[in-house]
């Protein structure tokens, strides 16, 4: 089964694919980061149930944000300033900075680039192979307030 | 053993100690902790001082992580984690684990619990289950195109049921004339459509207007629903499995 899913995987993310909708980001019950989902269209695979979803920390600086398309689980994802390491699975190297990973999503890929969430947005999109047709509007953001003694 | 010599106290402290960070950022002291999530990621938890001493919480990283991996993070969750959580002597506000101290030495031990508390919400991955890979609705839209071709089929069309309410029927086959319906075709994937699909059938069969059109529930092959369930959508539609979709479809091919 493990077998035949990786493949529909790679089947999955080498198609063209199609995103139609707006952003529209929500809170929900975790007042700390948002989150937004975006049904993902497989042209050839039209039957596939992919989206994208994106989440967004409201408070951290520098802005810790996700990037993740599912099938049925994570099968590719970009994580930026993650504020943790990402130890991976062979435990021989430890990534702190922005990372890509891909399914079976157990080692990283560093990207130390600096970008903005719009631009990160992008290259996901590109990466993914995925046509973005909607509104794009970036993540909501407060300002941490302190409170100092 | 070389190996042996090279482990001692000393060693394992330092080791230990090694993977410990603390960088300042605009929330307060981040702390990686010598522990991790299932996925590989570090935990980190949020050290800054409050009025009466100081508090410690995750920044809700452990339920932004279930978030990145598709789980849907709700009330459903919050009160299943929130006793699991106050049993670290902690609290779930929202989805960030937190915890308060008084005095700088009770620190390092709240720092422990509040990692050892998230890295319990993160461990959720591990049992929860994958969401569906297929969209059943386009699955059975395709098959329903291929058998009386895509000129015949509309999709989402808005019928009124006897009293006015509006439905969106998911698949519609016209005549060959594209002139009426002949049918009505509606995907159900599982118990919880049983009811949705039965009140839209019933509304829409009492309308005169559809007297004449066929309606028709298409179940999952995998799915099993509850006899009484299907009971109830035979007495508004034909109810009919996923594998028998071309069989029952032939019919509607030559229909003028």
């Amino acid at each position: 089964l493990s077998h035949d899913f990786a493949e529909l995987v790679q089947t999955a993310l080498s198609l063209p694919k199609v995103i139609q909708d707006s952003t529209d980001w929500r809170e929900g019950r975790h007042p700390e980061y948002s989150e937004c989902d975006l049904p993902v269209f497989v042209p050839g695979m039209p039957s596939l149930r992919v989206r994208l979803h994106m989440t967004a920390h409201m408070r951290k600086e520098p802005r810790k944000c996700g990037f993740t398309l599912i099938l049925g689980r994570r099968i590719f994802s970009l994580d930026v300033n993650p504020a943790r390491i990402h130890n991976n699975k062979t435990l021989a190297e430890k990534v702190a900075c922005s990372h890509w990973t891909t399914w079976p999503c157990e080692v990283a890929e560093p990207d130390a680039r600096d970008l903005y969430h719009q631009q990160w947005f992008g290259e996901f999109l590109r990466r993914a192979n995925t046509s973005f047709f909607g509104r794009y509007d970036r993540p909501p953001y407060l300002v941490e307030q302190l409170d100092l003694i | 053993l070389s190996n042996e010599r090279a482990l001692n106290e000393a060693f394992i402290k330092s080791a230990i100690c090694g993977m410990v960070e603390v960088t300042h950022s605009n929330q307060g002291y981040e702390v990686t902790l010598p522990q991790a999530y299932h996925t590989g990621h570090a935990v980190c938890v949020i050290v800054r001082p409050e009025k009466n001493g100081y508090l410690i919480h995750d920044n809700s990283y452990a339920a932004m992580l279930l978030s990145d991996h598709g789980v849907r993070v709700g009330k459903k969750l919050h009160q299943r984690f929130a006793p699991m959580v106050d049993s670290y002597g902690c609290s779930l506000e929202g989805f960030r684990v937190g915890r308060t101290c008084d005095s700088a030495d009770h620190v390092a031990l709240a720092m422990a619990l509040v990692g050892c508390a998230s890295r319990l919400i993160a461990d959720y991955l591990l049992e929860s289950t994958p969401q569906p890979l297929f969209d059943f609705r386009a699955s059975l839209l395709g098959k329903v195109t291929d058998i009386v071709g895509e000129r015949r089929v509309r999709t989402n069309q808005d019928v009124t049921g006897q009293y006015g309410a509006h439905y969106k029927v998911s698949t519609v086959i016209l005549d060959d004339r594209e002139s009426r319906p002949v049918a009505f075709v509606e995907p159900v994937s599982d118990r919880d459509a049983v009811s949705r699909r039965f009140k839209e059938f019933y509304d829409i069969m009492h309308n005169p207007v559809f007297e004449d059109v066929e309606r028709v529930s298409v179940l999952q092959d995998r799915n099993e629903i509850a006899a009484g369930d299907s009971l109830l959508l035979q007495e508004v539609s034909s109810l009919v499995r996923f594998a028998d979709v071309p069989k029952r479809l032939e019919a509607w091919r030559t229909v003028q």
